[in-house]
C-alpha cells in the first residue's frame, strides 16, 4: 500500500479472550497521581517477554 | 468508529476499536475524512470531492486501498464487548500508603491542602499500622503475585524510619505468602540523603520526585514552610539519586498550572538538567483559585504539546534522548482490553490508607466526606463501596461510550469526576480535553518514529494481508 501505513495493529479485541492476569501495574501509581492514561502502561506479561531479550532494559527505554 | 487527525504534521487513523493505528498521506486523509463524513458515499462520490484537490489515477488508488482496508476488517471494527463485566472477585492489588500527613513544603496547588488532607491532620504512620496495611493487603489481594505499595503524603520523608521499617516487613511476607512488593515513594526530595537515595535504590521499584520545572516556575508554587523557594534545596539530589539508579525507574514529576501555559520549557529545563524520565501534568484544582487552568486556555495548552512533542522529536534523534510520560505510548505492547476498560482501578484494586488505617478509594479521595471504605486496624472494608466501583468501567459512562479515547484512559480519573461533577461515573471535562490532545501527540511521536520501519508493499506495512 502506498497511501496507508500501518504503524500497530495490536487487534485489542482479541485481547479479551484471556480475561487480563492483572498483574500489571495500577495507571496511576506510576507518575501521575492526578489522571489516568492506561494505554501507556505495559502488559506484564509483554514486558517480561521483552525484558528476556532486551538485557534488562526497561518498556521505557525500548525505543532508545 | 475511526479517528482521524494531524498532529506534528502528521496524519494518523486510529481504528479504535481493534488499535490499529495508520500513517497516512494528505490523499488517504481526504479519503477517509470524506468517508467519515459521509458514510454512505459512493465511490463516484468520493472520487469526485477528492478530485478537487487531487490527481484523479492517485485518487482512485487511495481510495481502492481505502476500500481494501475496510473488507480486511482493519477500520471501522465494531464493538466487541457490549456486555463486560469486570473480572476481579473483590481482589485487592495496589496501595497508597500515607506515611505522613505532615508535609515540609507548602505547595500552593496541593491536593492533600498542604498535608492536612482536609482534615486539619498532620498525623504521622505508625510503623505498626503500615505492617497491618500490607498484612491486610495480602489476605485481599488472592493469587495476585505482584502487589505495588506507593509511599505517599504529605511528604512520606518526614516518616523514613517506618518506611524502611514496613519495607522490611514487607521482605518477609513476600518469603512466607510468596508475593513481589513493587515499592514506589512519590518525595518531594527535601529530605534526600545518601542514606535515603541508597535505601531507595535498593528497595524501590520506582522513585517520583516531584519538581515542576524551571527554578522560578517551581518556587512560586512549591515554597517551603517560611515561603522561600524549594528548587536548591531539592535538585543535586535529585540528580544524585538518578545518577546511582543509572537512570532506572525513576520520574520527575511536575505540575503547570495557569502561570506556566509554556510548560514545554519546563519539560524541556529539566531535560537538560539530565532528567531523563519525566512527567508534567496539568493542576487539577479549584476554578476560583488564579492559577486554574480554565476553558480558554486549552487552545494554547494544545499548542504547547504541539511545541513540546516537535522538540521531543528533535532531541530524541539527536543524542539527547529523554522520555515524556504521556507522549509514551506502547501501541503494540500495551495492556490488554480488560485493563483498557477497567483503567487505574480506585477503589475497586487499589485503595489508599491513611496514617491512622482509614481505608479510602485512591489519595485523592482521603478527607472527602463519606468517602472511608473501611480500616486495616479492624480490617472492616465495605465491599458494597468496592464493587460501585469496579463497575465504574469505561463503558459504564455515558460519556465515554462515544469517545474515541476510550481505551487509552479508561474513564479517566474518578477523584476528578467526583470533585467537579459530584459523580464517579461523570469525567471531567477539562481533563478529557487534553488527555485527548496529549494522546494525538503520543501517537503522532509514535507513528514518526516508527513508520521508516515500515516500508515494505503488503498493505498497510505488517498487516499481513
Amino acid at each position: 500500500m502506498k497511501h496507508f501505513q500501518a504503524i500497530a495493529q495490536p487487534r485489542l479485541q482479541e485481547t479479551m479472550k484471556n480475561r487480563g492476569c492483572g498483574e500489571c501495574q495500577s495507571s496511576c501509581q506510576s507518575a501521575c497521581k492526578t489522571s489516568c492514561t492506561v494505554a501507556n502502561q505495559s502488559c506484564a506479561q509483554k514486558e517480561q517477554a521483552a525484558i528476556a531479550g532486551r538485557d534488562g532494559k526497561t518498556n521505557h527505554q525500548a525505543n532508545r | 468508529m475511526v479517528h482521524l487527525f494531524k498532529a506534528l504534521g502528521q496524519a494518523v487513523a486510529l481504528d479504535v476499536n481493534s488499535g490499529g493505528v495508520y500513517a497516512l498521506d494528505e490523499l488517504a486523509y481526504d479519503a477517509l475524512a470524506h468517508l467519515i463524513e459521509n458514510p454512505e458515499a459512493s465511490d463516484r462520490e468520493i472520487l469526485a470531492a477528492l478530485a478537487e484537490t487531487h490527481d484523479q489515477k492517485q485518487a482512485a488508488e487511495t481510495l481502492a486501498e481505502l476500500r481494501e482496508m475496510i473488507e480486511a476488517g482493519l477500520l471501522f471494527t465494531p464493538d466487541v464487548v457490549p456486555d463486560f463485566q469486570v473480572n476481579t472477585e473483590g481482589i485487592v492489588k495496589a496501595m497508597c500508603i500515607h506515611a505522613a500527613h505532615d508535609c515540609n513544603l507548602r505547595c500552593k496547588y496541593c491536593f492533600a491542602d498542604a498535608g492536612e488532607y482536609h482534615m486539619r491532620d498532620r498525623s504521622i504512620l505508625p510503623p505498626e499500622t503500615g505492617k497491618k496495611a500490607l498484612d491486610w493487603l495480602v489476605k485481599k489481594s488472592g493469587n495476585r503475585y505482584n502487589l505495588e505499595v506507593d509511599f505517599f503524603g504529605g511528604e512520606p520523608l518526614l516518616n523514613f524510619p517506618a518506611i524502611r521499617e514496613i519495607v522490611a516487613y514487607g521482605r518477609e511476607l513476600e518469603k512466607k505468602y510468596h508475593k513481589h512488593f513493587k515499592f514506589t515513594t512519590t518525595t518531594n526530595g527535601v529530605n534526600l540523603n545518601d542514606e535515603i537515595t541508597d535505601f531507595f535504590n535498593r528497595e524501590m521499584d520506582n522513585v517520583v520526585i516531584s519538581i515542576d520545572g524551571r527554578p522560578e516556575v517551581h518556587d512560586r508554587m512549591r515554597p517551603t514552610a517560611n515561603g522561600k523557594g524549594s528548587y536548591h534545596l531539592i535538585i543535586d539530589k535529585a540528580k544524585t539519586l538518578v545518577e546511582r539508579r543509572k537512570q532506572q525507574q525513576y520520574y520527575i514529576r511536575g505540575t503547570y498550572t495557569r502561570y506556566n501555559l509554556d510548560f514545554a520549557d519546563d519539560v524541556l529545563h529539566l531535560a537538560d538538567e539530565g532528567f531523563e524520565q519525566l512527567s508534567i501534568e496539568p493542576v487539577v484544582t479549584d476554578p476560583k483559585h488564579d492559577y486554574a487552568i480554565r476553558p480558554e486556555d486549552l487552545p494554547r495548552i494544545y499548542a504547547e504539546y504541539e511545541r513540546l512533542g516537535k522538540e521531543y522529536l528533535v532531541r530524541r534523534k539527536d543524542g539527547r534522548w529523554f522520555s515524556f510520560f504521556h507522549f509514551t505510548l506502547d501501541l503494540t505492547g500495551g495492556p490488554c482490553l480488560q485493563k483498557r476498560l477497567t483503567g487505574c482501578g480506585a477503589g475497586n484494586e487499589y485503595v489508599a490508607v491513611t496514617p491512622n488505617g482509614d481505608i479510602y478509594p485512591c489519595h485523592q479521595f482521603v478527607g472527602r466526606e463519606n468517602m472511608r471504605m473501611g480500616s486495616v486496624l479492624d480490617e472492616t472494608f465495605d465491599s458494597d463501596i468496592q464493587a460501585y466501583y469496579k463497575s465504574n468501567h469505561v463503558l459504564a459512562k455515558e460519556k465515554c461510550r462515544s469517545c474515541w479515547a476510550r481505551f487509552f484512559c479508561s474513564g479517566g480519573c474518578a477523584a476528578n469526576a467526583h470533585a467537579f461533577n459530584g459523580d464517579i461515573t461523570k469525567p471531567y471535562d477539562m481533563e478529557c480535553s487534553i488527555e485527548q490532545k496529549r494522546l494525538e501527540c503520543a501517537m503522532a511521536i509514535y507513528v514518526i518514529e516508527h513508520k521508516e520501519e515500515f516500508t515494505g508493499d503488503s498493505p498497510a506495512g505488517n498487516s499481513g494481508i
